[in-house]
């Protein structure tokens, strides 16, 4: 009996955790003047508390929309927020005028494109796709 | 009203006018929810003025109202639209009309403003909006933001809960803190207000005024801590059509107020924590009240349960009432109204924009005489209710 739970125990253990399939980064435009961002303005820029970059540029964050696991990964990552959470709090600001939520990607190419051509902007993709076009401003540590 | 709707629709046209670059982006949006709710029972209480008791106030702003009898979807269901229209990144009006069945479903204009992003740091606004009294006063129609089927009665139900005027948003990062400092000023005239009918009578009919409001709001954050002050100062005036003097009617003479709240929110690991404080100086009509309220949840997966206790007290002090405003002779200290409620809710994340919840309330009073049926019986006889409500909230 005892064996049978070491073994199971033993095969959990291979198993990844639910979120390391995707390594999340924070990327932004190369021209925003920002090499690195700190966790707080991170937060700060994507729930729309205040939104300007170190550099003086107003930060444009953008979100992917929530048919990518990337964003539920981010989400949980950045702030412990489930997608229901994130949205149960952007109700609370989106309907009293207080500040609008990140613009809505279509989807990860789309994101990068747009994160690649508009200065001050910024997103999160897999760490894959953060070519040469973006910079990567912020990694959440293993 | 009239004028600043009009006045709105000659903004929206002028500046449609001058978007001649880019041209102009519409967005839409909106939240929807459908409650049921049942008085179980109740005591202390006996039918008055056109409502039937035990009965549950859930909503005093817009005389949402359980009363004994079957189950009943119009006190907390509503649906609201909201429409943006963004000229460029710096000018935007926006409309959200609600329509509630408090209000027998007719929609009506709750927010349309200007919106001008002077900076990352300053927002000028300008129209109709609510008045942000509380943590959720912006968003109380807006049942996906809250934890509870409505906001505690305690401390949400006043009788005016928007104004016309204009505020100024500041925006601010100070170390990990984000601040968000809000100024504004206006006025306020709510035309047969169901606030009023509570305590007045379903027949009778009240306008009621908040004129010269000035006020600031304050809430600094970090992570999913929040911490909110406000304060707001009015002159209030009420226009009571009394059916035992013949009319015209006139406004009772202005009285000043003073209010203050304070809120904490916390969502740290699993824990939901929310705690609000008011106080609302109305000394010259011989009148101070109280409100607190703790709210504590739990967190399992998309499971809230939630632990909510909200007390309401008043204080009636003849010898601080300004006579021009009211006999102080007419001032009962005895006669104060004092109540609380403990609900016991669940909220269940359907879907990461749609929830359903079920909440089990307990209402209790402890009034004063002029408020308690089994005194005088003439004005509002609370009593003690228990009421079950369930309800369906979404955005879209």
């Amino acid at each position: 009996m005892m064996r049978r739970y070491l073994l199971l125990l033993a095969l959990c253990a291979l198993l990844p955790p639910p979120d390391a399939a995707a390594d999340v980064v924070v990327i932004a435009n190369p021209r925003a003047g920002v090499d690195r961002l700190s966790r707080d303005e991170v937060v700060n820029i994507f729930l729309g508390r205040f939104r300007q970059l170190p550099s003086g540029l107003s930060a444009l964050p953008a979100d992917l929309p929530s048919s990518q696991p990337e964003k539920a990964v981010f989400y949980r990552q950045l702030v412990n927020k489930e997608l229901a959470e994130i949205n149960a709090y952007w109700a609370r600001l989106v309907f009293s005028g207080r500040t609008v939520p990140p613009r809505q990607a279509v989807g990860n190419d789309d994101l990068v494109s747009w994160v690649a051509g508009t200065q001050g902007a910024i997103g999160y993709v897999d760490r894959a796709r953060a070519d040469g076009r973006v910079k990567i401003v912020y990694e959440f540590s293993p | 009203m009239r004028k600043l709707v009009l006045g709105c629709v000659w903004a929206v046209s002028a500046a449609t006018a001058q978007a001649n670059d880019g041209g102009v982006e519409f967005s839409g949006s909106g939240f929807l929810t459908v409650a049921a709710g049942k008085v179980l029972g109740g005591d202390g209480a006996q039918d008055f003025n056109g409502y039937r008791a035990p009965m549950f106030v859930s909503d005093y702003g817009q005389g949402g109202i359980y009363q004994r009898g079957g189950w009943t979807l119009k006190p907390d269901s509503k649906l609201g639209l909201q429409g943006t229209a963004a000229f460029n990144p710096h000018f935007s009006v926006t409309g959200q009309a609600v329509a509630r069945g408090a209000r027998d479903g007719q929609f009506n204009l709750e927010w349309a403003y200007l919106n001008y992003v002077i900076d990352d740091r300053l927002t000028f606004q300008l129209g109709r909006k609510r008045l942000p009294l509380f943590y959720y006063s912006e968003t109380q129609d807006v049942g996906l933001a809250y934890p509870w089927v409505h906001l505690p009665p305690g401390q949400y139900g006043w009788e005016i809960v928007n104004y016309n005027g204009a505020n100024l948003l500041y925006r601010d990062q100070w170390g990990g803190w984000s601040s968000s400092m809000n100024f504004f000023a206006g006025g306020e005239t709510r035309r047969d207000n169901p606030y009023q009918k509570i305590y007045n009578g379903k027949d009778t009919r009240t306008d009621s005024r908040w004129s010269n409001i000035r006020g600031a709001d304050m809430t600094l954050a970090r992570d999913w801590v929040e911490v909110r002050a406000a304060y707001i100062q009015s002159d209030i005036q009420n226009r009571f059509e009394d059916p035992t003097i013949p009319p015209p009617y006139g406004y009772s003479p202005k009285a000043a107020q003073k209010i203050y709240a304070l809120s904490f929110s916390v969502d740290q690991r699993n824990w939901v924590v929310r705690n609000e404080y008011l106080y609302m100086d109305r000394k010259p009509m011989g009148e101070e009240d109280y409100s607190f309220l703790l709210g504590v949840g739990y967190r399992i997966g998309p499971y809230l349960p939630m632990l909510t206790y909200n007390r309401y007290r008043m204080r009636l002090s003849p010898h601080a009432a300004d006579p021009t405003v009211i006999d102080p002779a007419s001032i009962d200290p005895l006669a104060a109204e004092r109540w609380s409620t403990l609900a016991f809710s669940l909220r269940y994340d359907l879907t990461p924009t749609s929830a359903v919840k079920a909440q089990l309330e307990r209402w209790r009073d402890d009034s004063g005489s002029a408020f308690n049926a089994n005194a005088s019986g003439n004005s509002v006889p609370f009593g003690n209710a228990r009421l079950l409500s369930v309800s369906y909230d979404m955005v879209f």
